[in-house]
């Protein structure tokens, strides 16, 4: 070993890995001879209720022999010779020892304990017991993941995890994940968590639900530092299942649902468009009294009676192309169980989702198997696959185009003509871009594969040693058959109306393939240590991880298909139908990972934890960083003073963190690689010199050669308490986060002159800081009442100390951004509408003394800004601070649980407070860009006899004026959202006649309401200022979890 | 006992520990090329490579055809657009341009930050070319060095004649090696035409007469000093030359008739043809940029092209010719609208108008794509007054510039047009010497055969002879406006000429179209102007205004006056 690791470090995993596998033959080979003499015992173990139940450890003492209960609550092991002592013990139960000398039966009831003392939790690249856990870590039961109708797992962690803030940015079928933000926003650059499962950096996401075992949020330094350079944003920790001992135990789980917009807004009819286009004449052409208007009192008295469907429709596009009631179903199957050297999981799901209309749906096959075996007595081998195949479908046209039409076609263009026949507004056909665009193909397959190997090591005792392999591949394949869309306009000059055909786009289809190709390749070798002296307990952790990723991509496309075969090789026959491209990359990354506990008496907790870390994105001679970690803990009620003195105090611990941690360079949202080179990169085609087309090449970039990876430094401190036997549970982290070196770009301090852009620098520094909270209350009524309540609060607010601004701003107080939060809006101040009184008699000239805006000419009823500098003029330097970043920075839940008999019910209150949305687009502008326009503002519209309104007065097209950023289109956007509810019924195995172990029926639903205060429009809080993001769906569904 | 155990493998441990974490010191096993760039050495190794650096040099030269969503026209009085949301209507018609909203042309043509990206990749070339000079021939390098000055010259005169004086910078800035010299004041107007004048002095030296292949899309000698007479001309007019220095409208005299005397380039016969595809490189183009179709084409017909089309939407009808460009359209006696002698007819406005009508405008009755569009109430293209869709406000689309064969809506799915956006043709460089040789000189012979010859190619009788300086100019100006119609001229021109502000500025009065209502019984059309959008704009406006964040950035620069 010794030689090998004088050796490189490139060979060390291969030494390691290389160690493991003769390592397990050499355990094998140790004499076991000593066979011990056993004893076989066996039992039940109910609750205080009688209810069996399963999953219980049963576990010899200071032996390594041990059990899980089976569905009812039955174990069975052989006792070995000389041991005389049974430990049980299971999540949320008080833990038990009976002695068991002769073994026979032993059954017991556990006590159950909503403080969850034994708890474990998973932490990173281990697990602690949460007693004697000192970093800031939260665990989302799995229950809590495993029915709710929601397909992306990333939306599971909103208001139920305290330190999570999370927004979900649109519900399309595939692209409906959650933008999680751990604490909050702690830099500039990139601020995703890091995921991690299996203990390997992998997507979450799409997992199935029915086999997440857990997921656990690492909040603070102690918990991170073991991700090193990757760790800054926080980590999610994701296990997955694996197999128990026990008879095999065959479950389903599965709901179908039906799916619906949260928040639709409902548009004009044509009737209220002629009457609004009408009155902006008067608006555009004041002095024009006479001008002819847009609908005569003809079209109006059409557009009402509906007498001319096809010569003066009524349609209200967006209405009319989202379906309702849209198919959400999910289905899985899972058998577990195993003997005492064998342990096996396996499931399969199936996920069926439709979107808003036909074309968009996804299906999604999961499949998991996990085997683990006890090799030898000290030798455990394990291998788990988790794989899914994503299969998405779509039309060519993407979701945002397709809600930005709806929301723009007039009402007087109907979606279809009253044949049927599909119409086109302004050169486009929605209903053409949704079913007659072609279709997008995406079919994802994704393999997680884990090999792992653990031997103890006999020699000294405590130790042992693990090797994983795991190999991650994935990929994606594309097909996007683009079709011509035909569509038709009405000639109302004939008749009868003639019907004329016309295509959009070009007409003749085209198709493309893209392949993507990613490959991970993560090995680790651990060395664990856990070891009792007296009072003392010690554990140690040594791990070393590689990571080794390659992407490949390439895509091909022909164009002017003279059949309608949507395979490549049938593409138009010129040279210039077919094109191709195709790109790849590398990535490395090497980690030396360390934790050490040490614990006295069970009062006093130590833990120092960290990574020394390298990554291949920065310059040679930079690229590994230390990242250390020191945590404590103190159990103040395991203190004589207090222990066994107060009966209501079950548990008072105290603990705090202080360490570092890493970011890397991000540029939207992807990892800014080799910003230490000036590369020069070529691209065609470039142009046509010559008569071709030919490639160029350009200097893309000055490169930092110094970078490095951002440095948080965080700090926490946190209390957990238990009360009066777990009716009040509370746990209350407070922290601080400093992150220097973040990475910038100068470019905004460089003169506009520069002419190149230039690699990111470690300039900035901003601080975050904040609270996190858990309240948990268990409660019994009576012999058939519990209610269970969980509260969870998250506060983080940042603070930018340091960044690079222009003295433009700084000098400004109102626009200074340094001291600010990131994100934070700026604009003007709106203080209302002109009134007619303001202007001099030509009612275009603003009154000596009235700022002047610099944006085109105002009347009365355009918005008016604050003259903060009192220059006269409304201008850039008169902006300031309008709002909050649209990330909240408080998100809250309340999620009470309550069962009475046979019953249960659950629900989600979720909230946010302290953001702002900022509006714009067609639901707030009417007729910007030919659009319609929403009911609210028919009835909000400033006229000079109706003044105190949502909106300004009505032109053919917004004015520039009204249109700036201003405070005017700010929205507090608080909201308070009913975000699950469920309610289930169990029929026992009895009621069943025992053809069944247990059945439970439940119907349940997510986003149900949603009630947003400060918010007339009507919009989805989490949606964008344009309402153009794909609408979060509410679901309803019924489901049924069953046991056989 | 294990304790032990553990205690005496320790140091063994800690030293495996160091020599790993020593190990990592020598950081290559984490080596991962970069796939998406070379280096300056290999850019620079050889003429091959470096030819792909002047490549995307001319790559960067902006042209109207292949942006999406405006035209110059639409800035100037040549066209409406109805869209808000652009440009041309929500900040330069509204007198709305300001340093928060500086309208930047199409392809961000006169971008402050753009161009001086663009300055830099000539200085970048034009320093490493010599750094790197021993892999290069003489020949080679001269021709290279000569077109990157002429690039160079380029970019500064957008430069030039959207701010006036601006900050001359002839090598690539660098904040590590210079932090001192990031920051560089205003040139004065005169310093920075030098600076352009002898760019192109020294392009006009190096570079050849005629292109190595005909149509290589690279500059020449005449492209050198078409650039060089312009902006001449543009320092020569009322805008810059405030004092009216009369040897400058002398220099720019001198220097375009050093283009017509090269006496390679000739006018293409037909006006109408001129820019299809098959036209491309004719013996009037001096200098453009090259399209090939699809491959590297553009979708011009599809953005500016007619909206409704056989009955169905096609094109975004970009361009809305506006009733002042039409009614400047002469007769096809020669004689304006206004002359009484001239026969127009306003019942019947479009029967009798020259040549260059019929082949840029398309009006109510005019056949395109084999339909007849009309524009009038009832048409298939009814005037669109309150801006509810793509179709023209005024009544009338553009037809100059697009091919009649290409589907609109082909056009923009497939960049189908292949035809090359011109920058500098012999048409343009006759009316800019018979403008400074009337204002250097006053009306004579040049001026007259000039004028004439594309009087000649429209169809037109000769000018009169015996017309004052003032006619003159007032002729010329008019005859720039069709000749040059929808070649993206006219916004420098109205703006040097300072016609746009004021009570007669033609962006400060409103914009007209026409409204055509046939009687219900007989059919018979009325024809009335019509007020399509009250425009503002105010003087100091013809300069634009350096945008807020380079000022904000550089406070070295001084903002033009009125800002």
């Amino acid at each position: 070993m010794k030689k090998t690791i004088r050796q490189k470090v490139p060979g060390l995993y291969f030494s390691l890995s290389f160690a493991l596998l003769p390592g397990a033959a050499a355990a094998a080979a140790t004499p076991r001879a000593a066979i011990y003499q056993t004893v076989p015992v066996s039992g039940q173990v109910v609750d205080q209720k009688g209810e069996p139940l399963p999953g219980v450890s049963v576990r010899v003492k200071n032996q390594s022999v041990g059990t899980v209960t089976d569905g009812a609550g039955k174990y069975s092991l052989s006792l070995p010779e000389g041991s005389t002592t049974l430990v049980f013990s299971f999540v949320g139960f008080v833990s038990q020892e009976v002695e068991a000398k002769n073994g026979g039966k032993v059954d017991i009831k556990l006590n159950e304990q909503a403080n969850s003392l034994e708890e474990v939790v998973v932490v990173g690249f281990g697990t602690q017991k949460k007693t004697s856990t000192t970093a800031a870590v939260s665990t989302l039961p799995a229950a809590d993941v495993a029915q709710k109708p929601v397909v992306n797992l990333t939306n599971s962690l909103a208001g139920r995890v305290a330190g999570v803030i999370s927004t979900q940015g649109g519900g399309e079928p595939g692209f409906d994940g959650a933008n999680i933000q751990i604490r909050g926003v702690g830099t500039t650059g990139g601020t995703q968590p890091l995921y991690i499962v299996d203990n390997v950096p992998r997507d979450f996401s799409r997992l199935d639900p029915n086999t997440i075992e857990t997921i656990t949020v690492l909040k603070d330094a102690a918990a991170v530092a073991p991700y090193g350079v990757a760790g800054a944003n926080g980590v999610v920790l994701v296990t997955t299942k694996r197999g128990r001992k026990g008879p095999p135990q065959l479950s389903y789980n599965g709901y179908v649902g039906i799916q619906n917009p949260t928040r639709l807004p409902r548009f004009v009819n044509s009737y209220q468009y002629a009457l609004m286009r009408n009155a902006t004449v008067a608006n555009d052409f004041p002095d024009d009294p006479n001008r002819a208007l847009p609908y005569s009192p003809d079209d109006l008295q059409k557009f009402q009676d509906h007498s001319d469907p096809d010569g003066h429709p009524d349609g209200e596009p967006l209405r009319d192309v989202i379906k309702k009631n849209r198919v959400l179903t999910y289905h899985n199957l899972s058998l577990a169980g195993g003997g005492d050297k064998v342990q096996f999981f396996t499931s399969l799901g199936y996920t069926h989702q439709q979107g808003m209309w036909d074309p968009t749906y996804l299906d999604k096959y999961n499949a998991s198997l996990s085997v683990t075996a006890d090799a030898t007595s000290t030798t455990r081998v394990g291998l788990s696959l988790n794989g899914w195949v994503e299969m998405q479908h779509f039309p060519t046209f993407g979701a945002g185009s397709i809600l930005r039409q709806a929301q723009r076609q007039a009402p007087t263009t109907p979606v279809r003509y009253s044949n049927g026949l599909p119409s086109g507004y302004i050169a486009e056909s929605l209903i053409g871009e949704i079913y007659g665009s072609g279709t997008q193909v995406n079919q994802n397959p994704t393999l997680q594969a884990q090999f792992l190997i653990e031997q103890q090591l006999p020699f000294i005792k405590g130790l042992s040693i693990k090797g994983t392999a795991s190999f991650d591949p994935s990929s994606s394949f594309q097909r996007i058959y683009t079709t011509p869309i035909t569509f038709y306009n009405v000639d109302t000059s004939t008749t009868p109306y003639t019907y004329k055909q016309g295509i959009q786009g070009n007409s003749k289809p085209k198709f493309t393939e893209y392949y993507q190709q990613d490959w991970a390749f993560t090995y680790q070798g651990y060395l664990n240590y856990a070891n009792t002296f007296g009072k003392s307990e010690i554990t140690g952790l040594a791990v070393v991880e590689s990571r080794n990723l390659t992407h490949q991509q390439f895509q091909a496309s022909r164009v002017n298909y003279n059949t309608s075969i949507d395979e490549l090789d049938f593409g138009g026959p010129g040279a210039s139908d077919a094109t191709n491209g195709g790109s790849s990359y590398r990535r490395k990354q090497l980690g030396l990972i360390y934790r050490a506990t040490y614990a006295y008496a069970g009062k006093y907790l130590f833990e120092a934890s960290g990574r020394y870390d390298g990554s291949y994105v920065f310059a040679p001679g930079r690229r590994f960083g230390f990242f250390p970690a020191f945590s404590a803990g103190w159990r103040i009620s395991e203190e004589s003073f207090l222990k066994n003195r107060y009966s209501w105090l079950d548990n008072l611990k105290l603990r705090g963190s202080w360490g570092q941690s890493g970011a890397f360079p991000y540029i939207n949202g992807n990892i800014a690689d080799f910003q230490y080179l000036s590369p020069y990169t070529p691209y065609s085609p470039a142009g046509v010199i010559g008569g071709t087309a030919v490639q160029g090449l350009y200097e893309a970039r000055q490169g930092n050669p110094d970078i490095t990876w951002e440095r948080a430094n965080k700090t926490d401190i946190g209390l957990e308490t238990s009360l009066w036997k777990g009716l009040l549970n509370l746990e209350v982290d407070f922290f601080y986060e400093k992150r220097a070196n973040v990475l910038t770009t100068r470019a905004s301090v460089l003169p506009g002159e520069y002419g190149v852009g230039v690699g990111l620098v470690n300039a900035g520094v901003i601080t975050n800081r904040g609270l996190d909270l858990t309240v948990r209350s268990s409660r019994h009524f009576g012999k058939s009442w519990n209610l269970d309540v969980t509260g969870t609060f998250t506060y983080a607010r940042n603070t930018q100390v340091n960044i690079f601004e222009t003295s433009a701003t700084y000098d400004n107080v109102n626009r200074r951004i340094a001291g600010r939060p990131i994100g934070t809006q700026f604009g003007y101040e709106a203080l209302g509408y002109f009134s007619a009184s303001d202007f001099t008699a030509d009612g275009t000239t603003l009154k000596a003394g009235i700022p002047v805006p610099t944006f085109g000419p105002v009347r009365a009823g355009d918005i008016q800004y604050a003259d903060l500098n009192g220059d006269g003029k409304i201008d850039v330097n008169d902006q300031t601070v309008i709002g909050k970043s649209q990330t909240p920075q408080i998100i809250y839940g309340l999620a009470p649980r309550l069962s009475f008999k046979n019953f249960d019910l659950d629900f989600l209150v979720q909230g946010t407070a302290r953001s702002n949305i900022y509006l714009n687009g067609y639901h707030v502008r009417p007729f910007d860009e030919s659009s319609s326009a929403t009911t609210l503002a028919f009835e909000e519209y400033w006229t000079p006899e109706r003044t105190n309104t949502l909106y300004p007065r009505l032109t053919g097209t917004p004015t520039a004026n009204n249109t700036q950023s201003s405070s005017w289109w700010i929205r507090n956007n608080a909201f308070v959202r009913l975000k699950s509810a469920e309610v289930g019924y169990t029929f026992d195995s009895a009621l069943l006649h025992n053809a069944l172990k247990s059945v439970r029926l439940f119907v349940s639903g997510q986003n149900l309401l949603t009630w947003t205060p400060y918010i007339r429009e009507t919009i989805d809080p989490d949606n964008s200022s344009n309402n153009q993001n794909y609408f979060q769906q509410q679901v309803f569904s019924v489901g049924l979890n069953a046991n056989f | 006992m294990p304790t032990p155990t553990l205690l005496r493998r320790a140091p063994a441990l800690l030293l495996g520990a160091a020599l790993l974490l020593n190990g990592c010191k020598n950081d290559d096993f984490l080596n991962v090329e970069s796939k998406s760039a070379v280096t300056e050495v290999s850019a620079y190794s050889n003429e091959t490579n470096a030819d792909l650096i002047v490549n995307d040099i001319y790559n960067n030269i902006p042209s109207s055809s292949n942006d999406p969503t405006q035209t110059l026209e639409q800035y100037a009085d040549n066209s409406f657009c109805g869209a808000g949301w652009e440009t041309g209507q929500s900040v330069v018609r509204a007198g709305a341009i300001s340093p928060a909203n500086v309208p930047n042309g199409p392809s961000s043509m006169w971008r402050w930050e753009d161009n001086y990206s663009r300055i830099r990749k000539c200085n970048l070339f034009l320093q490493n070319v010599e750094k790197y000079s021993t892999n290069f021939s003489a020949s080679w390098k001269t021709q290279r060095v000569g077109e990157v000055k002429f690039l160079r010259a380029l970019y500064y005169t957008y430069l030039f004649t959207s701010y006036g004086g601006v900050a001359l910078i002839d090598k690539p800035l660098n904040a590590t090696t210079d932090p001192d010299g990031l920051f560089v004041a205003r040139s004065t107007i005169d310093q920075t035409l030098a600076f352009i004048v002898a760019d192109c002095d020294a392009a006009a030296a190096s570079l050849p007469t005629t292109a190595a292949r005909k149509g290589d899309g690279r500059a020449t000698k005449g492209a050198a000093l078409a650039l060089k007479g312009w902006a001449q001309l543009f320092a020569a007019s009322p805008l810059a030359n405030t004092s009216n220095d009369v040897a400058k409208w002398a220099a720019a005299a001198a220097t375009n008739k050093q283009v017509l005397d090269l006496n390679i380039y000739s006018l293409f016969p037909d006006l109408g043809t001129f820019f299809l595809q098959e036209n491309n490189d004719n013996q009037e183009v001096i200098f453009n940029k090259e399209y090939i179709a699809v491959t590297a084409g553009h979708s011009k017909e599809g953005t500016y092209g007619p909206v409704n089309v056989n009955g169905v939407t096609q094109g975004w009808g970009n361009y809305q010719p506006t009733q002042s460009l039409v009614d400047d359209y002469l007769m096809s006696n020669g004689l304006p609208i206004t002359d009484p002698a001239s026969g127009y007819d306003p019942q019947n406005p479009y029967a009798n108008r020259e040549k260059r009508f019929y082949q840029s405008i398309l009006y109510d009755g005019a056949p395109w794509q084999s339909d007849i569009l009309t524009t009038r109430i009832g048409g298939n293209n009814q005037i669109d007054l309150n801006s509810t869709s793509d179709i023209s406000n005024t009544g009338y689309y553009g037809r100059k510039t697009l091919d009649e064969r290409i589907p609109a809506q082909t056009s923009r799915a497939l960049n189908a047009s292949g035809a090359n956006y011109v920058i500098f043709r012999l048409g343009e460089v006759l009316l800019s010497y018979a403008e400074a040789q009337n204002e250097a000189v006053g009306p004579g012979a040049g001026v007259y055969s000039a004028l004439n010859q594309l009087r000649k190619r429209a169809g037109l009788p000769d000018l009169a002879a015996g017309m004052s300086q003032s006619q003159l100019r007032d002729y010329i100006r008019r005859e720039r406006r069709i000749e040059l119609a929808f070649e993206d001229k006219r916004w420098f021109d109205i703006r040097r000429w300072k016609l746009t502000a004021g009570s007669t500025g033609v962006l400060n009065t409103p914009s007209m179209g026409m409204l055509i209502t046939p009687d219900k019984a007989t059919g018979k059309l009325t024809y009335a102007k019509v007020k399509v959008f009250e425009n503002r704009f105010f003087d100091f406006q013809n300069w634009m205004p350096i945008p807020q964040e380079d000022i904000a950035k550089n406070t070295k620069l001084v903002q033009n006056a009125g800002y």
